[in-house]
């Protein structure tokens, strides 16, 4: 067994076998049952401040109006709207790990879905701000909803940003029932560990749950589904997204590639992102058991595959410029490449196609100072392939004589900070106070595990399965 | 653009347009917040970094952010009328005749009034110069009136010393007759002004001046035709500026003259043109320049010829010996004439100016060959100097042996638009200086900042006794007086004008006076010890006297003088009665060729030389307190606020300097006698030896918008016997090493071979009317198309009579309520024109061809902007519009991002929230203003619209043709724009859409836009674009 490991012809154990469920449920909910560290309190601080300046900044920009960043005429759309497709792009990592794994009987994903669904979370909430702020009048925000209303105004269904609302909203939803679905049994394991008020909040989040042969029955065919309705969400929510742009008339925007290619690009920057917290996460909560270089392996894995269809992408949208002969397409690739912008293409290009091709060396693959470079690198590459994507195209459309630079002022920045800022409040946050670690899927794999090394399967003693 | 010319496409001259090259990298991502500069007056909202104060505020404001409630604004109660006026209908508006009065063109114009204040101005069609157009600053006019800046009642001044008391109109009255008293004794009253176009004002003048022993009347314009009128006095025996006739010209030949552009009367001379360049409408005109600078004639040329200023003259005189000595032609030269062109050989001035050989035989020939037909015109400043009168007597001596005098220069109907003479107020200076002036009264003019500073105007008048001024504001002169007795705006007054022999108008107020202020004519009435003898007290009695007495007596008219002059005052025009319009050719003096120099023989001098020219926006700098012409781009070089180095491309490279996106290197620019340090603006068709810089910037005291923008350029004139230099002088330009941002609207000039303006040569043209258009011919759609069962507006405009004078520009911004919103917010791209001139250059790199096409709202078919708004707010209505909601858009600017024609204008700040309470009267209460967060653009005035169904549904009718025009086309000096009913086959706008040259701007993306092209035609010999 172990030499077919060794030749990587199959899994190694996804978790130490001789971890008893006892330890898993102790380390697991050691972060939340501890006063946190001092690591944890000088993150969660900067977090809180730069949450902070993002909302001085949003109020500044409502009482002054948008004209406070950098925008121009034909430069209606820059940072905002790249934060905004980053951040959802960020957000789908979590779903495809949870629901598209799971229906795969992926189960090496047991360590890491809980956090990357709660990034998930937390990275769509902070997209879904921006398409609020970014508009002239935020206050009229609701005016996108299609609500009954006594002067018969309805919404354009022909927009995609009335798409983009029920996508997004969706989106949200389903990924949080299925995260909170996940947490119910975990939550009652922390509840029955715990005293006081505390054993109160958790007995509450836990909705009742007492572990139950039904409740376990109910518990996996909710989870099944909510993972089956979340598969075409992930490919969805950022189809549409790309619709926003794929719609457009504008050169540059106008791409039928656009739906793969934009999903392919959120799923890399969503694995790197997973990776880059989990380098983290693992270190500072002493989970290192849980989440071991397979894991971070397997998600490298993934970043290079993904690397490359974006790197194709960037390819075929250049072929089909040049070859379709449309000098307004061929104009924008150029300028992409070589304009005032170009900066920003080639960090784009580098981190996001040239970075990852060091992953197909097993052993930077599995080094965590090269991976964690290496995720936060995509990310940045990213960030800069959304910005690209809107600003290049519309700094220099269709007539010249419109033609524009786009310059950020420092509230442009604040949105970037802030909104890393409000993220990683949440995600802190969620460290804090909830299980980051799936406990009670993870005790399924440790138990095969057990099995496994023991050669000979024996029944687990009953009491140790759930409630350790 | 596109060339259709035959042959290869021509080079296209920078590769890499300019951005490309100048910041690509974040190193340069400079300026995340542009300088303040006093535009900020009127810059509503430059978006400035909070202070720590106010950061902190927000901060809790941040906190507090969800919390926070709505609250109702305070209330403002509103009062109808409680006697209402018998005439005013609330919301209906009432046009009064009058006359611009804002330069001495004299324009007809009907005074749009809502509720009593006058809100628009628009050409009176019956005037027979401007015929219903006006030109931008024209249009701007009504903004000088609302100026916060005007003095708000007389000033008793400390002069110099800058300490004012308001006074009042009696007090002044009191220390003016006793000063005026005194002069008596001490020496000569002088009263300095700018031409004065009116007849009776005038007669006043003389009245008044005649109590005074030896009393004179001066007039000086910055913007002088001083050289045309003496050069005419020479040739004709009159100092008088002949009608010229444009329309009646097969070929019109410029000599640094721009009479589309600021020469004494652009707009009768562009409603000339016009008629003779629309393919459609017979043999098509064709325009020569010769030229130092791009002037808006030039650029509209069919041929340019870029010279320096000392060889405008030898070039002229090199055509005259063409025709005269070389190949002649001419039967009856004047005498004196042959000798005088004797040393100006085609082949030496040719060499020494720079033009291909055979260049002037063949000027000579095409001159010939329409000889009669044919007009010769030069600009007054355009040469050097000593140069100034004999370029005009050589292009008098043109138009006289090619028998064009008496039909297109008519000097029997002699125009009074231009009267100022540089030599009187020279003269004056020096008789100021040497004590000989008592009193000086100063009316129109501002020589302490446009009189070179060598001349010493400020330090001459500190001798003279008693200094007085009219201004409307504590300007550079009128700090130096001791009086200030405000003039009104002319819309505050009544006036009369005669702007060419025969063509009188009345101006008649529009309003009360804002301010305490006084109208000149009844200060001078006052003044001169009440109503002179035989007038009934008031000027408005004494101009009606007078018209009592001198006109109406030849006017034949049959009713009696008070519904005559009702009838006059409706009109705002009366034209002398028996005139068939026609000129009758003066006769020659030939000893004027005497003062004609010869050719300096020799090589000229090296090195840069220096043309200062009059910009189309502020003009000699009068309207530099205006902020929506110094937010109008200047057509050339499409730069607002400020003024700038124009310098050809190639000498700028020699240079080492180069203009950047927003931004231009300084340069020190030295004449000797003034150096100041100014941007540089890289603008091809610029003789390379040449350095232009528009006079009319650099105001110190002009008011809060005009302050400090730019630089003073008349400081580089100089004043050399007896005459004011304006070009020619010779400057050296140092690299400063600095750059300065500088406001410029288009950055990228050259169309990219895109279909978006296509031109043809008239010969082309003749054989194929579609000739140079490339459009696709299948465009299939998936859209059902919209159904219009009643009117289906539409728009053509024509880009063969456009002349991008832009005053469509400020017609959209006075009749829509277009923000201005200052350098700084220009400087990010957000300019809010609803329309705007793009200007593109073409073929050589140094010597372009220029197209300007005006770009608004193309209200597309299939819209981009329709089907990607969320909430519906930008929708087709029923006639083919693009309705903009205000009230239900939200501000996502998906709109904008998916207009592939970038029409559309978002309001980044609360720009509608004036603060000057003056300013706010400007507004047009038929056009919502816009509150922060919304997209606005071009609505083809749908209030125009609205107001033409209603009343062709009160007469029970469909609306006609003509009824409803839009503003950029009621202003439209060369009738470039037409808008109309396309439903309605016999209508201007239905055949102009049918016609051979009608295309679409970017028609293969199937937008399916309501605005049809109408394409460029060139005159000019094929293959023979520049």
């Amino acid at each position: 067994m172990s030499d077919l490991v060794a030749q990587g012809l199959a899994e190694p154990p996804l978790i130490d076998p001789k971890k008893t469920f006892g330890d898993v449920t102790a380390d697991v909910a050691a972060p939340v049952e501890k006063k946190p560290g001092m690591l944890w309190k000088v993150f969660f601080g900067i977090s809180v401040l730069l949450t902070i300046q993002f909302a001085a900044e949003i109020a500044y920009q409502m009482v002054k109006g948008i004209g406070i960043w950098g925008l121009n005429h034909p430069v209606g759309w820059a940072v905002a709207i790249t934060n905004f497709v980053f951040w959802i792009g960020i957000g789908h990592a979590g779903t495809l790990i949870s629901a598209i794994l799971y229906l795969f009987r992926q189960r090496w994903r047991t360590a890491i879905n809980r956090s990357a669904e709660a990034m998930t979370i937390f990275a769509v909430m902070t997209a879904g701000l921006f398409p609020l702020i970014h508009l002239g009048r935020t206050w009229f925000a609701y005016w996108l909803l299609p609500y009954p209303n006594v002067r018969f105004l309805w919404v354009n269904f022909r927009s995609p940003l009335v798409w983009d609302v029920f996508a997004v909203s969706t989106y949200l939803t389903i990924s949080l029932c299925f995260w909170y679905t996940g947490l119910i049994p975990d939550f009652a394991s922390i509840r029955d560990r715990s005293t006081g008020w505390r054993r109160g909040i958790y007995g509450l989040l836990s909705l009742g749950w007492r572990g139950s042969e039904r409740h376990w029955q109910h518990y996996e065919r909710a989870y099944m589904m909510l993972a089956g309705l979340s598969t075409p969400l992930v490919l969805s929510v950022h189809s549409i997204v790309s619709f926003d742009f794929a719609t457009s008339i504008l050169p540059g925007w106008h791409t039928t590639i656009f739906p793969p290619y934009i999903v392919a690009g959120a799923i890399f920057s969503g694995f790197a992102m997973v990776v880059t917290l989990l380098v983290i996460l693992r270190k500072v909560f002493k989970l290192e058991d849980y989440v071991t270089v397979y894991h971070l392996e397997n998600m490298n894995k993934i970043i290079l595959v993904t690397g490359m269809m974006v790197g194709y992408a960037y390819a075929t949208e250049f072929f089909v410029a040049m070859y379709s002969g449309n000098m307004f397409e061929r104009y924008t690739f150029l300028n992409r490449a070589g304009g005032p912008f170009a900066w920003s293409y080639w960090i784009m290009v580098t981190c996001n196609v040239v970075s990852p091709q060091i992953f197909w060396f097993k052993r930077f693959r599995r080094s965590l100072p090269v991976m964690f470079v290496v995720s936060i690198l995509v990310n940045v590459g990213m960030w800069f392939e959304r910005f690209t994507l809107i600003v290049t195209s519309l700094h220099r459309d269709f007539l010249p004589s419109a033609w524009s630079y786009y310059k950020p002022t420092i509230f442009d920045y604040s949105t970037i900070v802030g909104s890393f800022g409000f993220f990683f409040m949440w995600f802190l946050l969620f460290c804090r106070f909830f299980p980051t670690i799936s406990m009670a899927e993870v005790k399924s794999v440790l138990w095969s595990a057990k099995k496994t090394a023991a050669g000979n399967p024996k029944e687990p003693m009953a009491e140790e399965t759930v409630h350790a | 653009m596109s060339h259709v010319n035959g042959g290869p496409k021509p080079p296209k001259y920078w590769a890499k347009p300019m951005g490309l090259e100048a910041d690509a990298g974040p190193e340069n991502a400079m300026q995340e917040f542009a300088q303040p500069s006093n535009g900020d007056a009127i810059a509503l909202e430059a978006a400035e970094p909070p202070s720590r104060r106010e950061f902190l505020k927000l901060l809790g404001a941040g906190a507090a952010f969800a919390a926070a409630g709505c609250a109702r604004k305070p209330v403002e109660k509103i009062l109808p009328y409680v006697h209402a006026p018998e005439e005013l209908v609330p919301g209906v508006p009432v046009y009064y005749a009058s006359t611009c009065g804002d330069c001495p063109a004299g324009c007809g114009v009907l005074v749009k009034t809502r509720e009593g204040r006058p809100i628009k101005l628009e050409g009176n069609k019956a005037h027979p110069l401007n015929r219903g157009a006006l030109c931008p600053r024209g249009q701007a006019s009504l903004l000088n009136l609302y100026d916060p800046d005007r003095l708000q009642g007389p000033l008793l001044y400390g002069r110099g010393k800058g300490s004012s008391k308001p006074a009042t109109w009696q007090a002044v009255d009191q220390r003016v007759t006793q000063a005026l008293g005194e002069a008596r004794g001490r020496g000569k009253v002088v009263f300095l002004s700018g031409t004065v176009t009116s007849p009776t004002t005038m007669a006043l003048v003389k009245q008044f001046l005649a109590s005074y022993p030896g009393a004179e009347h001066v007039v000086y314009d910055a913007v002088s035709q001083d050289a045309l009128l003496k050069a005419q006095e020479l040739m004709y025996g009159a100092r008088v500026v002949p009608r010229y006739r444009l329309d009646r010209a097969d070929l019109l030949v410029t000599l640094g003259a721009d009479p589309l552009g600021t020469m004494i009367s652009p707009v009768e001379y562009a409603r000339d043109f016009y008629g003779r360049r629309r393919p459609e409408m017979g043999p098509m005109m064709r325009v020569i320049a010769i030229e130092p600078v791009s002037s808006l004639t030039g650029t509209n040329a069919d041929e340019r010829l870029r010279v320096r200023p000392d060889h405008l003259y030898p070039v002229a005189m090199a055509i005259a010996h063409e025709l005269l000595v070389a190949k002649p032609r001419v039967a009856a030269a004047p005498g004196g004439a042959t000798a005088a062109v004797g040393t100006f050989e085609a082949a030496t001035v040719e060499r020494r100016a720079g033009l291909p050989f055979g260049t002037i035989a063949r000027l000579a020939d095409e001159l010939w060959a329409a000889r009669g037909k044919s007009l010769v015109m030069a600009g007054s400043q355009a040469a050097p100097a000593e140069q100034a009168v004999p370029l005009q007597l050589a292009a008098g001596l043109l138009n006289s042996i090619l028998g064009n005098e008496g039909v297109t220069v008519d000097g029997s109907h002699p125009s009074r638009q231009a009267a100022g003479s540089e030599e009187a107020v020279l003269q004056l200076v020096e008789r100021m200086r040497a004590g000989e002036i008592g009193a000086l009264l100063l009316h129109g003019v501002n020589p302490a900042y446009t009189l070179p500073p060598a001349v010493g105007f400020a330090e001459a008048l500190a001798r003279v006794p008693f200094t007085l001024s009219f201004a409307d504001r504590i300007d550079e002169t009128s700090a130096l007086a001791d009086v200030i007795a405000p003039d009104a705006h002319y819309l505050e007054s009544w006036n009369d004008y005669e702007p060419r022999a025969g063509v009188r108008s009345l101006g008649q107020p529009a309003i009360a006076p804002l301010y305490d202020v006084r109208q000149l004519q009844d200060s001078l009435i006052v003044w001169g010890g009440g109503a002179p003898a035989g007038t009934s007290g008031s000027w408005h009695a004494y101009l009606r006297d007078r018209w009592r007495n001198d006109i109406y007596p030849t006017a034949n008219a049959a009713a009696g003088f008070d519904l005559w002059w009702e009838g006059v005052l409706r009109e705002g025009v009366q034209v002398a009665q028996g005139d068939d319009g026609n000129g009758s050719a003066r006769s020659f003096r030939g000893e004027a060729m005497a003062s004609l120099p010869a050719l300096k023989p020799g090589n000229d001098a090296e090195g840069l030389q220096l043309a200062l020219y009059t910009p189309i926006t502020v003009y000699d700098g009068r309207f530099a307190n205006n902020a929506w012409l110094q937010e109008l781009p200047d057509p050339m070089s499409k730069c607002t606020w400020d003024n700038y180095v124009a310098i050809a491309p190639s000498r700028a490279k020699a240079l080492g300097v180069w203009e950047y996106e927003m931004k231009a290197d300084v340069v020190t620019v030295d004449v000797g006698h003034a150096k100041f340090d100014l941007p540089v603006h890289v603008a091809p068709g610029l003789h390379p030896d040449v350095v232009g810089i528009a006079i009319g910037y650099g105001r110190t005291a002009a008011g809060r918008v005009g302050n400090g923008v730019g630089q003073n350029a008349y400081r580089l004139a100089e004043a050399t016997a007896g005459r004011i230099g304006m070009a020619g002088i010779p400057v050296r330009l140092t690299k400063t090493g600095r750059v300065a941002p500088l406001a410029v609207v288009q950055m990228h000039n050259t169309t990219d071979h895109r279909p978006i303006v296509y031109d043809a040569t008239y010969a082309e043209y003749q054989r194929d009317p579609r000739a140079g258009i490339e459009e696709p011919t299948h465009l299939p759609t998936m859209w059902t198309p919209h159904e219009y069962t009643g009117y289906k507006w539409g728009m053509a405009v024509d880009l063969t009579t456009c002349i991008g004078c832009s005053a469509c520009m400020i017609a959209c911004m006075v009749e829509n309520n277009v923000p201005v919103v200052g350098k700084p917010v220009v400087l990010k791209g957000r300019e809010m024109h609803w329309i705007r001139i793009d200007r593109y250059y073409s073929g050589n790199a140094d010597d372009p061809d220029f197209a300007y096409q005006p770009m608004l709202c193309q209200q597309c078919e299939n819209a981009p902007c329709e089907t990607v708004c969320p909430v519906l707010a930008t929708v087709h209505s029923s006639e083919g519009l693009n309705l903009q909601v205000y009230n239900r858009c939200v501000g996502t600017r998906y709109c904008s991002n998916n207009c592939p024609y970038k029409v559309r204008r978002f309001n980044w700040f609360e720009y509608s929230n004036i603060k000057e309470k003056s300013l706010r009267l400007a507004l047009n209460p038929d056009v919502t203003v816009r509150s922060r967060g919304v997209m606005e653009k071009c609505t083809f005035c749908i209030q125009r619209i609205r107001d033409g169904k209603e009343h062709a549904k009160a007469m029970g009718t469909r609306v006609q043709d003509g009824d409803i025009i839009t503003a950029c086309q009621q202003t439209c000096p060369t009738d470039a724009i037409i808008f109309g009913d396309l439903n309605d086959p016999k209508s201007r706008i239905a055949q102009f859409a049918k016609n051979g040259r009608g295309y679409h701007v970017l028609a293969e993306l199937n937008t399916r836009p309501r605005i049809t092209y109408q394409t460029k035609i060139r005159n000019r010999e094929e293959g023979a674009s520049a």
